[in-house]
């Protein structure tokens, strides 16, 4: 395998024309990677989003983002395992869950490179209504049509706190229902792991960004949610265990043990998980 | 162009003889639904386009269809677009003709598809908490009836009396409360089209199964596909509104703590800010104030002037617009609604952060004046056209960073042209949208127009030049097509080759989005 690993949209483009001009046989066998990609660039701290190569690892953006008390929001813990074009480009489209349930792609602005080797950005404006999202070809699309080079990337400010508070429910549809009204109505849940008890279903339900905001997700859920005895702070959740997937809420009635990170009112991004201590307990 | 009275129809071109050969067909195919009169032709010629407006008064009608058809079904607009493949025939999808680019102008004749009979509204799926349209159906039909379920959709554009489900994907349409509930591509959850090859295709509702086509049709303005049905998402109907609105100190502070707002978490469904000209004329100051300060004087004065604005006054805009430089003070209406108490959680918490920054609360009433009156600037702009002036609205979205630059400069490129109010709008974590409203006139027809096009010609170059957008709301059609394509750069040839891929015989809305 022959791989070249560009650290610009020129290189790239030159490395494709090399891969494009090799025999079928090499050509089958060389590869362009993005792991060189790296810049960080541009942190507008107004607007909230920074520039970032295609080969950043999430979790290293993260990191970075903290020491500017910023954070990529409540991402599923594969997606911090992945590369920004990789989580793009992948089956997890580079969606995150954002307020009132609805989930969009982390990345306002893409730079491209299509194969047939010339590259564009799309518009940084928060939202458009000029033409259609070409940013839609190259999310979730596996470089079917190009390669993501660079985003910019929305980012939010570093939450100051978090909260895991216990509900229950006779059974896992009232529960289902009850969640869903709590987003519908502009809860803004990071987390949720539903735990079945011998009778009924227990859910831990995972809530962050500063003190205030926290405060009234906390308020909030209390109201619509019946609550365990023992209701805030129960501890280290279980950790998740992949793969994760998209589903329906309807599919998320599956009598085992699961996680649900990026939670929208449509869909939820689902994976098994683990028991937390204070459940084995 | 053609010349024409406003009441006599008859002085339209004749239909192309190639729609001629094929009305009997289309009849046929549509029990009768289909029509080549005068009447209808010059109906279904123009949108809500100001220029479309300034042509009427000239006695000017925009290019007509050469037929007008009502089809009921998806499987008639696939015969439609069949038959127009054969006889190279455009084809227009119509929704309720509310757009204000031109978007449904029939540039090269053709078929305009009227989708109105497409208005079937499924009962509300109480599990997913969607409800499945037609795209035919009309705003505030589909809004009523989801209220009586105890739902809302929470799209309320100004035109929602007056545009379908369909003409909103179409131009990834804007609502009032879109801070809270999102733009119609947030609510939408898949939807079903008929592309220009005559295919079906529904978009994928997961991700895991590679891109989705929904965000490449949602804009793409009847240029590549017909919208037929939509499934939506829902909300519980709002329990409360709590209303609140503030005196800024200037329109810099009043930015600064919608984004505060924002960056905290919290989503009011109302969130606008105008500028200080705006917030003058908003104000309502009827009567002459007795604190004779320059300030108070001059917002007096420009009541008065308001109430007698006529194209000798709005043909000076320079003289107007230095008249605003009397004026800081910004007003900001702020609407949270939903749960009774999170409403009021919500409503503090932004109160914190204007007062913070100096603000003057000024109460509840100024919102709720808002929300009773909502509507009603839309329909004032037939009045101005009437007494002989222009009015049009561009609305651009930025990136917080380039906000102000994009308001100054689009105010400096369109001062010597019209007279210039802006609001700030549609409010997200990263940025806004920017509501310029621009009112002008000149000595005569053929001037007004020559200053309406270069008025927009400099406004939203000035625009895209300090890191703005071309539209936020209201899509691209033929009027903002030459910027919307110089926006695109080296993106063109993509959205030429999905127009190709998906409209390979070049039927669907010619000439719109700049696409052949």
């Amino acid at each position: 395998m022959k791989a070249l690993f560009p650290t610009s949209v020129r290189e790239w483009i030159e490395a494709q024309q090399f891969v494009s001009s090799l025999g079928l046989d090499e050509r089958a066998r060389a590869l362009v990677c993005n792991d060189r990609l790296l810049l960080i660039q541009n942190l507008d701290l107004e607007s909230m989003t920074v520039d970032v190569g295609s080969g950043v690892l999430l979790s290293a953006l993260e990191k970075f983002l903290n020491e500017h008390d910023l954070s990529l929001g409540p991402l599923s813990p594969e997606a911090f395992q992945l590369k920004l074009g990789d989580f793009l480009e992948g089956p997890l489209a580079g969606l995150r869950s954002v307020p009132m349930g609805r989930v969009e792609p982390i990345s306002a602005r893409l730079l491209v490179v299509t194969h047939e080797g010339y590259s564009f950005e799309t518009s940084r404006a928060p939202r458009s209504a000029a033409g259609p999202d070409l940013n839609a070809l190259f999310l979730a699309s596996h470089g079917a049509y190009g390669r993501i080079i660079e985003a910019t990337v929305r980012v939010f400010p570093k939450p100051q706190s978090r909260d895991v508070m216990r509900f229950t429910a006779d059974d896992r549809v009232v529960a289902l229902s009850q969640l869903r009204r709590a987003i519908s109505l502009g809860a803004y849940l990071a987390r949720i792991d539903f735990v079945p008890q011998v009778k009924g279903v227990d859910f831990d339900v995972v809530v962050q960004g500063s003190s205030a905001q926290v405060a009234r997700e906390a308020r909030m859920l209390s109201r619509l949610l019946t609550a365990r005895a023992e209701t805030h702070n129960t501890g280290p959740l279980g950790e998740t265990i992949g793969p994760e997937r998209e589903v329906g809420w309807a599919e998320m009635a599956d009598p085992q043990r699961w996680s649900g990170h990026r939670i929208g009112l449509g869909k939820i991004l689902m994976s098994r998980a683990n028991p937390s201590p204070e459940h084995k307990r | 162009v053609f010349a024409l009275s406003p009441v006599d129809a008859t002085a339209l071109p004749a239909p192309s003889a190639r729609s001629l050969q094929s009305f009997e067909a289309l009849k046929n195919m549509l029990d009768g639904r289909a029509s080549n009169s005068a009447v209808d032709r010059l109906s279904y010629a123009r949108d809500m386009w100001p220029l479309a407006l300034l042509w009427i008064r000239q006695q000017k009608c925009p290019p007509p269809p050469d037929v007008v058809v009502w089809p009921t079904s998806e499987e008639e607009i696939v015969n439609i677009i069949q038959l127009a493949r054969q006889q190279k025939l455009p084809v227009i999808p119509f929704g309720a003709g509310s757009g204000v680019c031109g978007g449904t102008w029939a540039l090269r004749g053709g078929i305009s598809l009227d989708l109105k009979k497409l208005d079937s509204i499924s009962s509300v799926d109480p599990v997913s908490q969607t409800v499945t349209v037609g795209s035919g159906v009309m705003g505030e039909t589909l809004e009523r009836r989801l209220n009586a379920g105890g739902y809302t959709l929470g799209h309320f554009p100004s035109s929602i009396y007056t545009s379908t489900v369909g003409g909103w994907l179409a131009a990834r349409s804007a609502g009032q409360l879109s801070s809270r509930y999102g733009k119609i591509e947030d609510m939408v959850v898949s939807a079903r089209v008929v592309l220009g090859t005559g295919e079906r295709a529904q978009s994928e509702v997961f991700s895991n199964n590679g891109p989705s086509q929904l965000p490449l049709w949602l804009g793409s303005e009847g240029t590549l596909c017909v919208f037929t049905q939509v499934c939506l998402r829902v909300f519980p109907k709002a329990e409360a509104q709590v209303f609140r609105a503030f005196e800024m100190k200037s329109v810099e502070v009043g930015l600064e703590a919608i984004r505060l707002m924002f960056r905290e978490g919290l989503r009011p469904a109302v969130v606008r800010l105008y500028d200080p000209f705006d917030s003058a004329l908003a104000s309502n100051s009827h009567s002459k104030p007795e604190a004779e300060s320059p300030a108070a004087m001059t917002r007096w004065a420009l009541t008065k002037l308001r109430r007698h604005m006529a194209p000798h006054t709005l043909g000076h805009p320079v003289i107007l617009n230095r008249l605003q430089k009397a004026f800081s003070k910004s007003r900001l209406i702020l609407m949270f609604e939903g749960e009774p108490e999170r409403s009021n959680d919500e409503e503090k918490a932004a109160r914190a952060v204007c007062l913070q920054l100096g603000a003057v609360d000024l109460g509840q009433a100024p919102g709720k004046v808002w929300l009773k009156k909502r509507y009603d600037v839309s329909y004032r702009m037939s009045t101005i056209i009437d007494a002989g002036a222009f009015a049009d609205a561009m609305e651009v979205a930025a990136p917080w960073s380039k906000v102000l630059a994009v308001y100054s400069a689009v105010r400096k490129a369109a001062a010597p042209f019209a007279f210039v109010l802006c609001h700030f709008s549609h409010a997200y974590v990263e940025g806004c949208s920017l509501y310029f409203s621009f009112l002008g006139a000149a000595s005569n027809e053929r001037e007004s127009e020559v200053r309406y096009h270069r008025l927009w010609t400099h406004a939203l170059s000035a625009a895209l030049a300090a890191g703005g957008n071309v539209s936020h709301h209201h899509g691209v059609g033929i009027h903002k097509a030459e910027a919307f394509q110089r926006s695109l750069g080296a993106a063109r040839p993509v959205l030429q080759a999905l127009k190709r891929r998906c409209d390979p015989d070049g039927i669907l809305n010619p000439h719109k989005l700049g696409l052949e």
